[in-house]
């Protein structure tokens, strides 16, 4: 207390004169127009400056979160794009027509899980029983072929992909039209292995493979893969081809789902064939 | 004693009111050239005598600079140049001492402390006073110019005032 006597007794009349002159800069401040119009203007200059600053500090670190809203942006305008969607068409242009049948359908569906690296390798997209899609149907994009629905839930879908072990998929040597068994060895995933394919068929290195509708999953020449390598195997009369992909698993963001809308009509009539 | 607090009473009084009827009203100059402003208000408070409480004296100007922008209608501008003169008067008191010292109740007045000495004095008073006047009047530093000449202009006038109120009146407190 003393202290702060002996200081007041030396330093007063400053105390005084500061606290004074803060008091008259505050009067001019509020009442005189013209200073009070000077004054907000310079600090919002300085406020300016400082909001300024500090938002270009902040834009910096929040720059991973702008990209990733920038890359759910650019997939929604995505599926807006005629790419996306010109397959759905069959959907709701339906031609009346009694020479043909509309026979497949697409739903388009957006990869949300995929995996490359397992030996059985699933995707799963955002479409369920919900859109129709049902067990056993089949995932191409527009360059090849991706996988089959295994497992439906309302709103989304479990799916092997071609890069699983246990998938035994039918396509054909576009050439020829000899087809074999599409099977894939657990090691490359750009790449997928032709068998059954009888010897005596003309193969070349960069043939192209496309499914065919035998195993009623994909429709006539979706592309599968293009040749690589191939040899007999040995003590049998049966080729095995090793295939390029077409269409990158572990890139695919889009997809569509294939309705075989005979299918049930296919499958009745081979049963019957069989029961015979 | 008695007498001396009287006529610091009422030159306080009598300066406050012509500054605001009278010096108020009078505007030198013509059309842009404005520049001119006569103040003799300071005069009261270059006149305190030496030994008045600092504080007192900061207190003072405070109060009778308030009372000068109600008239003015520039809330806090003379305050604050009246809070600054009277914080500064001492300094300016150490700077100017003479040999001799100073009579510590005598008022810092012509016939007290001679020619020479007050005109420096009143000089160095005023100028602070009206630098920082119109200093805060602009508000800003954009119009340095303009505060410079009003400045002058003003402080050469009310100077030339304040000898002709001292040499005229004689004013031993």
């Amino acid at each position: 207390m003393q202290n702060l006597l002996q200081l007041f007794a030396r330093y007063g009349s400053f105390i005084v004169f500061v606290l004074l002159e803060v008091i008259c800069l505050y009067l001019i401040v509020n009442y005189n127009k013209q200073q009070r119009e000077i004054f907000l203007n310079s600090s919002n200059i300085l406020s300016g400056w400082a909001t300024e600053k500090t938002d270009q500090i902040a834009r910096f670190w929040n720059l991973s979160q702008i990209s990733d809203s920038l890359a759910m942006d650019n997939a929604r305008l995505r599926t807006l794009l005629d790419k996306a969607t010109f397959e759905n068409l069959p959907t709701t242009d339906t031609i009346i027509d009694t020479t043909y049948t509309q026979e497949y359908m697409y739903t388009p569906a957006r990869v949300v899980g995929n995996s490359i690296i397992l030996w059985d390798n699933h995707l799963t997209i955002n479409k369920g029983s919900k859109d129709g899609i049902r067990r056993g149907m089949g995932l191409i994009t527009e360059k090849g072929v991706v996988g089959i629905v295994s497992n439906v839930t309302e709103d989304f879908a479990q799916c092997v992909s071609i890069l699983n072990g246990k998938v035994r998929v039918s396509a054909t040597h576009k050439k020829s039209g000899q087809f074999g068994t599409l099977l894939w060895r657990g090691e490359d995933p750009r790449k997928i292995t032709l068998k059954d394919v009888p010897k005596y068929a003309e193969i070349e290195k960069g043939d192209s493979i496309v499914t065919n509708r035998f195993s009623s999953i994909f429709p006539d020449g979706i592309s599968v893969g293009t040749i690589d390598t191939f040899w007999v195997e040995r003590g049998t009369n049966f080729y095995n081809i090793e295939l390029n992909l077409t269409e990158d698993i572990s890139k695919i963001r889009y997809v569509y789902v294939v309705h075989y809308l005979l299918k049930n009509q296919q499958q009745e009539a081979e049963g019957a064939a069989i029961d015979e | 004693m008695n007498r001396a607090y009287l006529q610091q009473g009422l030159r306080f009084l009598i300066i406050l009111l012509v500054q605001v009827l009278i010096l108020k009203r009078i505007n030198v100059g013509s059309g842009d050239f404005n520049y001119f402003h006569l103040f003799l208000f300071p005069l009261c408070l270059l006149l305190l005598p030496y030994n008045m409480p600092k504080i007192g004296a900061i207190l003072l100007g405070f109060i009778s600079g308030l009372m000068l922008d109600l008239f003015y209608d520039t809330p806090g501008i003379n305050a604050a140049c009246s809070v600054l003169l009277t914080f500064i008067r001492p300094v300016i008191h150490l700077w100017l001492e003479p040999r001799g010292g100073y009579t510590m109740n005598a008022s810092p007045t012509i016939r007290s402390m001679g020619n020479r000495w007050f005109i420096s004095y009143a000089a160095i008073g005023m100028g602070i006073y009206i630098l920082s006047f119109f200093s805060l009047q602009a508000f800003s530093f954009v119009f340095i110019l303009s505060i410079l000449l009003k400045s002058i202009f003003s402080f050469i006038l009310s100077f030339i005032l304040i000898l002709i109120y001292m040499y005229v009146l004689q004013p031993e407190n």
